[in-house]
């Protein structure tokens, strides 16, 4: 046997735990070769001392401490799944409570913030009778509203300025014309135009002009 | 009680469906079939016993909380020891980032005396070795585990452990000399 064998059949042994052939021990007893000697002095000695070191382990049982902890958890886990769970009830009910509300807005016109009808009283409110043709007819409601709105607006605004303008401030018959009465006569043609104008934006907006009418 | 590794396969598998079933007994012949097993692989990694009892037992606790992640076509002793080792490494680099004097530091840089006996020196001369080195050490020899055992639970190939392993006894045996322990000469003629 030569030392690179020696080696290799040493290294074996240890790692599979088997009794070193016979050849081998002759060999680390008897090689000069540095590296042999060294390999089978550790070995002897590590054959030796290694003998005592499973005994330097304490002796324990913690069998109890162990059930115990599992117990704990198992009780804190239930404590948190039923929080869980009644955090998980309390949200499902804000949803639906959500979106019921939601549905109510989307369904019923007069729910809706863009409709002038939402100022009305609650007497005038219609109530729906059929979910289905109010969910048709919703976007159409919304847009007849809001074209009411503002014609609505824009003639009140036209006429407010008007009956300001010419109205409160008319001068005595006989009265000269004086040079603020010549300046309300001016705005108020002004604003007559303007209001022309505006009608005509609206119309156009809402399609409600001559041309397209016909 | 009868150490884990000794188990046949069936009766670890039935120790494990029951412990599943929620089996208070089947729990405790588990935790006592392994309790001694996984306490000497922390000991003998973390050097100090308190903390070895609280990692053991982490370990254990995790091993019934987590048993049906076991892959029961597996043998089940690795799979315990696995997490064991993992718990001390854990430990381990938790001690690196806050360290403490423990059991190691103390006695190992007193030079050796009548009160520490050859055990006593082996423990400590673990403290030599790396982290990968002891732990793939004790499995061995401790734990009396073979090479592809040590592979699976360490996460590392064969080959590896094999370098690991002897790099390990070269540093344990050089301490042990150099601590003043030398070997029997009379074993070593015969």
């Amino acid at each position: 046997m030569n030392c690179r064998e020696f080696q290799l059949e040493l290294e074996k042994a240890i790692e599979g735990r088997a009794v070193l052939g016979t050849a081998a021990r002759s060999h680390g007893c008897v090689c000069t070769e540095a590296s042999c000697q060294a390999a089978w002095n550790d070995y002897v000695f590590l054959n030796q001392v290694l003998s005592e070191f499973r005994s330097t382990t304490p002796q324990v049982d913690f069998t109890s401490q162990v059930i115990a902890q599992l117990q704990d958890q198992s009780v804190a886990k239930g404590k948190a799944q039923e929080s869980r769970q009644a955090f998980g009830r309390g949200a499902v009910a804000s949803i639906c409570g959500v979106a019921i509300l939601l549905g109510l807005c989307v369904l019923t016109p007069s729910f809706s913030v863009f409709t002038p009808s939402s100022c009305k009283s609650v007497d005038n409110l219609q109530p729906v009778k059929n979910v289905q043709v109010a969910v048709i007819l919703a976007p159409q409601l919304v847009t007849a509203h809001y074209i009411d709105w503002v014609e609505g607006a824009s003639s009140r605004v036209g006429e407010s300025l008007v009956s300001v303008g010419a109205g409160t401030r008319e001068p005595p018959v006989d009265a000269p014309a004086s040079d603020e009465s010549l300046w309300m006569d001016v705005w108020g043609q002004h604003l007559k135009s303007l209001e022309d104008e505006l009608g005509k934006a609206v119309e156009t907006l809402t399609g409600q002009s001559d041309d397209d009418l016909t | 009680m009868t150490p884990g590794y000794i188990y046949l396969a069936e009766e670890h598998l039935s120790l494990a469906g029951r412990c599943l079933k929620g089996d208070g007994e089947a729990m405790r012949e588990f935790v006592q079939l392994y309790q001694q097993q996984v306490f000497a692989l922390c000991f003998k990694m973390l050097g100090h016993r308190e903390d070895a009892e609280d990692v053991a037992q982490e370990t254990l606790v995790r091993a019934l909380r987590y048993l049906e992640s076991w892959d029961s076509s597996q043998p089940l002793t690795p799979w315990v020891m696995k997490i064991a080792a993992n718990r001390c490494r854990t430990a381990l680099s938790k001690r690196a980032k806050h360290p403490v004097s423990g059991e190691f530091d103390d006695v190992v840089k007193a030079p050796l005396a009548d009160h520490v006996g050859l055990a006593e020196e082996l423990r400590l001369a673990l403290s030599v070795l790396q982290e990968h080195q002891r732990m793939c050490f004790v499995l061995f020899y401790e734990q009396e585990l073979g090479i592809s055992e040590i592979a699976a639970i360490m996460d590392a190939p064969e080959g590896t452990i094999k370098t690991w392993l002897h790099r390990s006894r070269k540093l344990m045996a050089q301490h042990l000399r150099e601590r003043g322990l030398a070997p029997n000469s009379e074993a070593i003629d015969s």
